[in-house]
């Protein structure tokens, strides 16, 4: 009873109905719309191993060939 | 002027997303759940050469959900929502526990809900979500 007079409340002063009794006409549009995206909002990379490297190469830095002039 | 559009969003590959909306009637009010009768949701691989082809997705065609669960009676203006100060009264959370929604990493996929009122036309909500 109290929803129904609260209804009637709002129909005298203009209010907007709190028991959702009176349906929302349409036509229906979309006012507003966002796609919330599962996962990480920042991430970060992290490489496990060393952060740097070096290639050894296995033999001769340097050479020198040294035979006889004559 | 209120016209035809869909919301674009971003969403990784074999993940999931939520989709949320403000839906309002003729006088701008919310709707609420006692305005919708029923709601199903499809989503669908798009052909990017063809804009009127679709590939309904395994597991996610005409599903049909309960309007309690993705209808508020209240706006909503949690963190999920950025959009505007004002809040959502839809959300879906696609469930992907049984089907991966979004399988191709590159294409397109539309999330279409069709939310029928109980009285009046149709209510569909797009969404089109890019794979990465």
């Amino acid at each position: 009873m109290a929803a129904g007079f609260q209804d009637l409340l709002a129909f005298l002063f203009g209010w907007k109905s709190a028991s959702s009794v009176v349906a929302v006409s349409g036509p229906y549009r979309v006012a507003a719309a966002e796609v919330f995206s599962i996962g990480a909002v920042q991430g970060e990379q992290f490489y496990a191993g060393r952060a740097t490297g070096e290639v050894f190469t296995a033999g001769t830095v340097a050479g020198e060939c040294n035979g006889r002039s004559g | 002027m209120a016209e035809a559009a869909d919301t674009h969003g971003t969403a990784f590959k074999n993940g999931s997303a939520t989709l949320l909306a403000r839906v309002v009637g003729a006088d701008s009010s919310e709707i609420t759940q006692s305005d919708i009768d029923s709601a199903t949701y499809s989503v669908h691989l798009l052909d990017d050469q063809n804009a009127d082809t679709r590939t309904a997705v395994t597991g996610h065609a005409d599903v049909s959900l309960t309007k309690t669960d993705i209808i508020f009676n209240t706006l909503q203006t949690d963190a999920l929502w950025t959009k505007d100060s004002t809040g959502y009264n839809f959300r879906h959370v696609l469930d992907i526990s049984s089907n991966q929604a979004f399988a191709v990493a590159g294409r397109r996929y539309l999330v279409e809900y069709k939310l029928t009122p109980g009285s009046g036309q149709i209510i569909i909500l797009r969404f089109r979500i890019n794979v990465i």
